[in-house]
């Protein structure tokens, strides 16, 4: 999935995934939904580049 | 060893794989975890557990290095699986080995701890009523947070 270029930022990303569809915003927008980027875990205000990998990660059942 | 997978294991050889590992260990200590036939009074026919492909490994790794730090062991042995499994089928293994049985035991206990609430795992139970997603309970919590602090 390749976003535009504006989209620099996992806040950005949000807005750009949701732009069609207010609940998928909402649902990764959940206080719950930890955020990783290349596997490392990050705030809603990460700045993102190409290539990255982005998880939004609902809260775990646990092993 | 650590593995996230989706195959079936067998305990017993993963605890001798361990053993042999480790000819120096005085103690080898382990843990099976089951998928329960049922769970908060409905009966369970399937467990599907969802992981992630990378990140799922490195938490594990994590949580192992910390229980390297904190305990004098000589190897341990972590087996998860995911996928879609059956009641009685085993999903965890944990297994350490250490010069002596205090060690192997607690680190077993604060693995499993930590697994259980911070191993990036989506559980959903399947029994006659439907399908629900779990979460970790508060008693893991709690068996959790007596690690925190102690030395």
């Amino acid at each position: 999935m390749t976003p535009p270029p504006d989209v620099t930022s996992v806040f950005a990303l949000r807005d750009w995934l949701g732009r069609d569809d207010p609940a998928l915003r909402d649902a990764l927008c959940a206080p719950t939904v930890r955020i990783a980027v290349n596997d490392e875990l990050v705030l809603a205000d990460a700045p993102l580049s190409a290539e990255d990998e982005i998880a939004f990660m609902p809260p775990v059942s646990g092993g | 060893m650590i593995s996230v997978q989706a195959e079936a294991f067998d305990p017993g050889v993963e605890h001798a794989r361990l053993a042999r590992a480790c000819p120096q260990a005085g103690a080898i200590a382990s843990f099976v975890g089951l998928v329960r036939p049922a769970s908060a009074g409905d009966s369970v026919n399937l467990l599907e557990l969802e992981h992630h492909p990378t990140f799922t490994l490195k938490v594990i790794e994590a949580i192992a290095a910390d229980c390297r730090a904190r305990f004098e062991l000589l190897g341990l042995a972590i087996v998860h699986r995911y996928g879609s499994l059956e009641p009685g089928e085993p999903i965890v293994f944990v297994a350490t080995a250490a010069p002596h049985r205090r060690a192997a035991l607690d680190a077993v206990d604060y693995l499993m701890d930590r697994l259980k609430t911070e191993a990036p795992f989506w559980k959903r139970e399947h029994g006659p009523g439907g399908a629900r997603w779990i979460e970790a309970r508060p008693e893991d919590h709690s068996d959790r947070a007596r690690w925190e602090g102690r030395s």
